[in-house]
C-alpha cells in the first residue's frame, strides 16, 4: 500500500502542491490583514474567500490527473497485474487525495485560530465559526476532489474539462445555498460517500 | 479437487454486439506448458485479458489458481506473472522506477535473477521506457514478469519484437521455468516454431470456438493430411466427416481431415482410390489448414 | 459482495449523486426565476408611501395649517429575496456578532471598541469597555474595564451571586440602559451599567400568548426591505418649521418601546416600570400575486421594520411623547411591501400596499406557468411532502431549501386555511398534476427501456416505481446505471437480446451465432494427469476422441 501511496504521490506532485501554495497564499493574507489592522480586514476576507474557491477548483483538478493520468498512461493495467488489486488502487489514490486536502486546509485553520488567539477578543462565537467554516471547507474540498475522480475516469477532453466544471460549481454552491453548519456537513458526508461509491463501482468494473 | 491453474467454463464475450468467444471450455493443467493459437482477431488476447480480470466476461467464468478471476486477490496477482500484447508499461517511467515499482508490489522478488536478466539483456536503467526499443521493451517485460519466480507465467505473443537471439534466450528461460516443479505457462504466439518447441499442449481458436485442445503429439496423431489419387476424376462428396480442408484436381485430391480413425479408412477405400499418401506436416502446416476458411464443410449434424 | 448488491450499491450512490445535483440545479433554476421576476417588479412597481399632511388627528385636531408633510416610504430592494434567503447570507448575518441569532450584541475589530455579549458558560451579559483616563505623567490612555450582569446584579466581577440569565434576548440599539427578556425567566430586565443595577419587572403570564421575540430594534432581514422617512421644512402653507416634531426610529425619545411577540403583535414596554402594555398592533403581510396576506407572524414574512414614532410640540423644546408605530413588512415572495401606521392606541391611521401595474399582473402569467414548469421538475414525493409542513416554514426558508419547497404552489394553498381540511388537500395536490405527468412519461420510457434491453418484471416495477416517487434524478440514475449492453439480434425471432443472458428475454430460445461459422471439427484430448499422479477433471468434450 505504501508503494501505490509514494507512487501517487510522485506521479501527481504538482497537481497536490497547487492548493498547498494557494492555502499558503491564504495564509499570508490573513497575517497581512491581522497585522497591519481592521482596514484590511474586508480586503483580506474577500481575498481569502477567492482563494479558498481556488483551491477547490485544484482539488478537483488533482482527482481528475489522477485518473485521466491512469486511463491516458495505463497504469491500472499493468498494476492490477502485480500483487494488488483495484480496490487498493483506488483507496491510495483517494488517501492521497484526501491528504491533500488536509495538507492544504489544516494550516490556514491553525493560522486562522492563532491570529484570533493574539488579535480578537476571546469571544466563544469565533471558536464555533472557525469549526464549522473548516469543517465545512475540508468537507468541500473533498468533494470538489471526488468530483474530479468521478469525471476524470474518461478518455473523452472534452467531458472531462466541462463535466468537471458544471459539477463542481454544483457542489460548491451547495455553499451558497446551506452556508456553513451542521446540515451543510452532512450533505456533504452523504454526497462524499456516494461519489465514493459510484467511483468505486466505474473504476472496478471498467474494461482496462 | 480441480488442480487446473487455469480453467475456463463456457467462456462468451461480446463487444459491442460482435461476437468474439463464444462458449469457450478449458483447463491448463499443472506443470503444463499451453500455447495458445489463433489467427488475428480470433480472441486470444480477449481470453488472456479475461482470466487476468482485465476484462469481465459476458457469460461464463473462468479460474485462476482457484479464484474467480473477477475476484482474484492481491496474493493470487502476486503469483502470477504476466507478459502483455504491446507491453503494459508506464512509459514515462524511468526503468530504474518502474522496476522498483514492481519490486515493490510483489510478494516475492528475485533479485539475483532478475540481475542475470537484465544483464544478458543490457536493459539500460537510467532511461525512460518510452525511449527503449519496442524489443527492448519486450526484454524488460520479461524480466519483470520472470522476477516475481511467478506460479503461473502468461504471456500474450512474448516474443514480438524480439530479435533471433531474444527469442532463443527467452525460450530458454521459459524451459528453465518449466522445470521448477508447478510452473505453468500459457502463451500466445505467432511464431509456430517456438511454440512447437516448448509447448505441451495446444489450443487453437477459429469462429469464436476452441476446435482443438490436446497435447501437440495427439494433433499431429489425429489430423491427416492425404493424397489421393482416383482412377478416374475425383469424387464430388466422399461421405467423409471431419474434413478440415479439401482441394480437387483433376484426379488429385489433397484432403486435410480430423481424427482420422479406420472407419474413416474404410470409407475413403470404398472409392477405390489408385494411391494414399500421407503427407507429414508441422504445427505451422497445421495451423494453416485449421484455420483456413473453410470451402468444402460437412455440415454440423453429420459430426459424430 | 455479489453482483446483486453491488448493483443495488451502485444504484443507490448514483442516485444519491444525482439528486443532489440535480436538486442544487433546479434551486438555482428557481433561484434566478424568483430574482428575474423581483427585478421586473421592482423595475415596475412604484414603491409604498404614507403621508401625514397634518400631525396626528388624536393630537392637534384637523387643522390643515398646523404641522408639516411627513412621508414614509417602503420598498423591497434588489435581489431582495436572495439577500433574505440564501444560507450562506442567513449563516453569516446569524453568527456574525449582532447578528439575530448571536449572543454578541456589540462588536468591534477595534480593540479600544465596547463589546457587549452574553456568556452562556458564565450565564451573564458581559460589557467589556473603555474609557479615556489620565496617566500619572499626564498623558491620555485608554482604561478596560468590564461589568458582569446577572439577574441579581452588576458586579466587576463574575460571581454567581449575580444569578443566571438562561435564555436572553437584549434591545440592541446601544443608547439606553439595557433591556433584556428572558425567555426561561419570563420577564425583563433593565441593565445600567453606569449605575451598576439590575431592574426587574414582573413575571409573564405563563398564558402561550407572551412570547416576545426580539424588543427595541424590530427588524428582520433588513438588507431586503428600505424604509425611510422623510419630512418636509415647511408647512402646507409654506412656512418653515425650524425644528422637527417628528421622530420615526428606535431613539430614544420616550420611554415606551416596541416589544415584538411570536404571534405577531406588537405590545409596548415601559421602560421604567418593565411592564408589558398589550396593544392591538400587529404584523400584518402584504397581499402579493401568490398570496392572499393579513395579519402575519414573524416567520410568515420575508423581511419586517418595525419603528416607533416620538413627536413634540412644533418650534423645539418640549419633551417627545410616544405618538405611535409605522410597520413595514415584506412579503414571502419579496415583490409586495405593506406599510400601516398605528397611534398611541394600536388603531391603523395610515396604511398602504404594493400595486400591481396590470401589464405586471399580465406578464405574471408567463412568470407563473415558468414557476409551475419549475416545480414540476422537482421530485414528487418532496413536492408531496411540502404540503404538511406548510404552515411552519419560515417565510424565507425556500431560498435554502433542496429538498421541499416550501414557496411551491402547493405548499402556498396548504397555507391559505379556507375551507375543510380535506378540500384542502385536493385542491392543493391539483398542482402536482404537471408533475405527475411527466414522471408518468418518463416512467413509461424506462418501463420501454427496461424491457428492450431484458431487465425482469421485478427490476422493472422497481424502477418505474422509483422514477414515479422521485422523478427526474431517478430517471437520470437509471440512465447512467442501465446495462450498457449493445442488443444482439436473436436468431429466433429478430429482436434484440441480451449477450450477457443465456437466453433470449422475449421468446426465451437459447443462443446461436449465426454470423460465426466454426468448423464441424474438433479435436478434444484427455487432460493430461497432475505431476503428483492424481487424476485431473475431464474436458468438456465436443468430438469423441479416437
Amino acid at each position: 500500500m505504501l508503494t501505490l501511496i509514494r507512487r501517487e504521490i510522485q506521479d501527481n506532485l504538482v497537481y497536490a502542491l497547487a492548493p498547498c501554495a494557494v492555502s499558503a497564499m491564504c495564509i499570508g493574507a490573513m497575517i497581512y490583514a491581522s497585522f497591519v489592522g481592521v482596514e484590511v480586514a474586508m480586503p483580506a476576507i474577500i481575498c481569502s474567500t477567492l482563494l479558498l474557491l481556488a483551491s477547490f477548483v485544484g482539488f478537483s483538478i488533482l482527482g481528475a490527473a489522477q485518473m485521466y493520468g491512469d486511463r491516458a498512461r495505463r497504469i491500472s493495467p499493468l498494476l492490477s497485474t502485480l500483487a494488488v488489486t483495484r480496490h487498493r488502487i483506488l483507496a491510495a489514490r483517494v488517501l492521497v487525495g484526501i491528504l491533500a486536502v488536509l495538507l492544504a486546509t489544516v494550516p490556514v485553520l491553525a493560522t486562522a485560530v492563532i491570529l484570533l488567539r493574539m488579535f480578537a477578543p476571546p469571544l466563544e462565537f469565533y471558536r464555533r465559526m472557525v469549526v464549522e467554516i473548516f469543517l465545512t471547507a475540508v468537507l468541500m474540498g473533498t468533494a470538489c476532489y471526488s468530483i474530479g475522480l468521478l469525471v476524470g475516469w474518461t478518455t473523452n477532453r472534452a467531458w472531462l474539462i466541462l463535466g468537471n466544471f458544471l459539477l463542481l460549481t454544483l457542489c460548491v454552491s451547495l455553499m451558497g445555498v446551506k452556508g456553513f453548519g451542521p446540515e451543510v456537513m452532512l450533505l456533504l458526508l452523504v454526497f462524499i460517500a456516494a461519489v465514493w461509491g459510484r467511483t468505486w463501482h466505474k473504476f472496478t468494473s471498467a474494461s482496462l | 479437487m480441480n488442480d487446473s491453474p487455469i480453467v475456463v467454463e463456457n467462456l462468451v464475450k461480446y463487444y459491442e454486439g460482435r461476437c468474439v468467444l463464444d462458449g469457450i471450455s478449458l483447463a491448463v493443467p499443472r506443470g503444463c506448458i499451453y500455447g495458445l493459437l489463433g489467427r488475428n482477431g480470433s480472441g486470444k488476447t480477449t481470453m488472456i485479458r479475461i482470466l487476468l480480470g482485465l476484462e469481465p466476461p459476458t457469460r461464463g467464468r473462468t479460474v485462476v489458481l482457484g479464484q474467480d478471476s473477477m475476484r482474484l486477490s492481491a496474493q493470487t496477482h502476486g503469483r502470477v506473472g504476466y507478459v502483455a500484447e504491446g507491453h503494459y508499461l508506464i512509459q514515462s517511467y524511468k526503468v530504474r522506477r518502474l522496476v522498483g515499482l514492481c519490486k515493490g508490489l510483489s510478494l516475492r522478488w528475485n533479485e539475483e535473477f532478475f540481475g542475470h536478466l537484465m544483464e544478458a539483456f543490457r536493459l539500460p536503467m537510467d532511461r525512460k521506457v518510452k525511449d527503449l526499443s519496442a524489443g527492448m521493451r519486450a526484454q524488460l517485460n520479461l524480466a519483470l514478469a520472470m522476477a516475481i519466480d511467478p506460479e503461473l507465467l502468461i504471456l500474450d505473443d512474448p516474443t514480438l519484437g524480439l530479435d533471433t537471439v531474444a527469442r532463443r534466450q527467452f525460450l530458454e528461460l521459459a524451459i528453465d521455468v518449466i522445470q521448477r516443479q508447478g510452473r505453468t505457462i500459457l502463451f500466445s504466439s505467432h511464431i509456430l516454431a517456438d511454440v512447437e518447441r516448448i509447448a505441451d499442449r495446444i489450443g487453437v481458436l477459429v469462429a469464436g470456438k476452441l476446435v482443438v485442445d490436446c497435447t501437440l503429439e495427439e494433433l499431429k496423431s489425429r489430423i491427416k493430411k492425404l493424397r489421393v489419387i482416383f482412377p478416374e476424376r475425383a469424387p464430388e462428396d466422399l461421405y467423409l466427416t471431419e474434413i478440415v480442408n479439401q482441394q480437387k484436381q483433376g484426379r488429385e485430391m489433397v484432403l486435410t481431415v480430423a481424427n482420422w480413425n479406420p472407419q474413416k479408412q474404410a470409407i475413403l477405400e470404398t472409392f477405390r482410390p489408385e494411391s494414399c499418401t500421407e503427407l507429414p506436416m508441422s504445427l505451422e502446416d497445421i495451423f494453416i489448414e485449421c484455420t483456413r476458411p473453410a470451402s468444402a464443410v460437412v455440415p454440423q449434424e453429420m459430426v459424430g | 459482495m455479489n453482483a446483486r448488491r453491488h448493483n443495488l450499491a451502485n444504484v443507490l450512490a448514483t442516485g444519491v449523486v444525482a439528486a443532489v445535483l440535480v436538486l442544487t440545479g433546479l434551486f438555482w433554476a428557481r433561484s434566478l426565476w424568483g430574482t428575474l421576476r423581483h427585478n421586473w417588479r421592482f423595475h415596475a412597481v412604484p414603491e409604498v408611501r404614507v403621508g401625514w399632511s397634518s400631525p396626528f388627528l388624536w393630537e392637534r385636531g384637523n387643522d390643515p395649517n398646523l404641522g408639516a408633510p411627513y412621508v414614509l416610504t417602503a420598498r423591497p430592494l434588489p435581489d431582495a429575496p436572495l439577500r433574505a434567503g440564501l444560507g450562506l447570507v442567513q449563516y453569516v448575518l446569524s453568527r456574525m456578532p449582532m447578528g439575530p441569532e448571536s449572543y454578541v450584541y456589540r462588536w468591534s475589530l477595534h480593540p479600544d471598541e465596547d463589546c457587549l455579549y452574553y456568556d452562556r458558560t458564565l450565564g451573564q451579559i458581559v460589557y467589556n469597555g473603555t474609557k479615556k483616563v489620565t496617566n500619572l505623567d499626564g498623558k491620555p490612555a485608554i482604561a478596560h474595564f468590564s461589568y458582569y450582569a446577572g439577574p441579581e446584579g452588576v458586579a466587576l466581577l463574575p460571581d454567581e451571586k449575580l444569578g443566571r440569565f438562561i435564555d436572553p434576548i437584549v434591545d440592541r440599539f446601544p443608547l439606553r440602559p439595557l433591556i433584556v427578556y428572558d425567555r426561561g425567566l419570563t420577564r425583563f430586565f433593565a441593565i445600567d451599567w453606569t449605575g451598576q443595577a439590575v431592574r426587574k419587572g414582573p413575571e409573564l403570564p405563563q398564558d402561550g400568548r407572551h412570547r416576545p421575540v426580539q424588543i427595541g430594534m424590530l427588524e428582520k432581514n433588513q438588507q431586503s426591505l428600505q424604509v425611510m422617512f422623510v419630512q418636509s421644512d415647511k408647512d402646507r402653507s409654506g412656512r418653515h418649521i425650524p425644528a422637527s416634531n417628528f421622530m420615526v426610529g428606535p431613539f430614544p425619545m420616550t420611554h415606551r418601546t416596541p416589544v415584538l411577540d411570536a404571534s405577531g403583535r406588537i405590545d409596548l414596554l415601559d421602560m421604567d416600570t418593565l411592564e408589558l402594555v398589550r396593544s392591538e398592533m400587529h404584523l400584518r403581510a402584504p397581499a402579493s400575486l401568490y398570496s392572499r396576506g393579513g395579519i402575519a407572524t414573524p416567520k410568515e414574512v420575508a423581511a419586517y421594520s418595525v419603528s416607533p414614532i416620538s413627536s413634540r410640540p412644533p418650534g423645539g423644546g418640549g419633551t417627545w411623547t410616544y405618538a405611535g408605530c409605522s410597520v413595514a413588512a415584506l412579503s414571502r415572495d419579496g415583490t409586495s411591501v405593506r406599510l400601516d401606521v398605528f397611534d398611541p392606541n394600536g388603531r391603523v391611521v395610515a396604511s398602504n400596499e404594493t400595486t400591481v401595474p396590470q401589464h405586471v399582473r399580465t406578464g405574471g402569467g408567463g412568470l407563473t406557468l415558468a414557476k409551475l414548469a419549475l416545480e414540476s421538475l422537482h421530485p414528487p414525493i418532496f413536492l408531496f411532502l411540502s404540503y404538511f409542513p406548510a404552515s411552519q416554514f419560515e417565510a424565507t426558508a425556500g431560498y435554502r431549501s433542496l429538498l421541499l419547497l416550501p414557496d411551491s404552489f402547493l405548499a402556498m394553498k396548504a397555507r391559505d386555511k379556507e375551507g375543510r381540511p380535506i378540500e384542502e388537500f385536493f385542491a392543493s395536490m391539483v398542482f402536482m398534476i404537471p408533475a405527475l405527468i411527466l414522471v408518468l412519461l418518463l416512467a413509461w420510457r424506462v418501463d420501454r427501456d427496461g424491457g428492450r434491453i431484458g431487465l425482469s418484471k421485478n427490476e422493472r416495477t422497481a424502477w418505474v416505481a422509483g422514477t414515479v416517487v422521485f422523478g427526474l434524478p431517478a430517471y437520470i440514475t437509471y440512465r447512467l446505471t442501465r446495462p450498457k449492453v449493445t442488443p444482439v439480434t436473436c436468431a429466433n425471432c429478430g429482436m434484440g437480446r441480451r449477450p450477457d443472458l443465456e437466453k433470449c428475454h422475449h421468446c426465451g430460445s437459447p443462443w446461436v451465432v449465426p454470423e460465426l461459422v466454426p468448423p464441424a471439427w474438433r479435436v478434444i484430448g484427455e487432460p493430461e494427469p497432475a505431476e503428483d499422479g492424481s487424476p485431473s477433471e475431464a474436458q468438456p468434450a465436443s468430438s469423441p476422441v479416437q
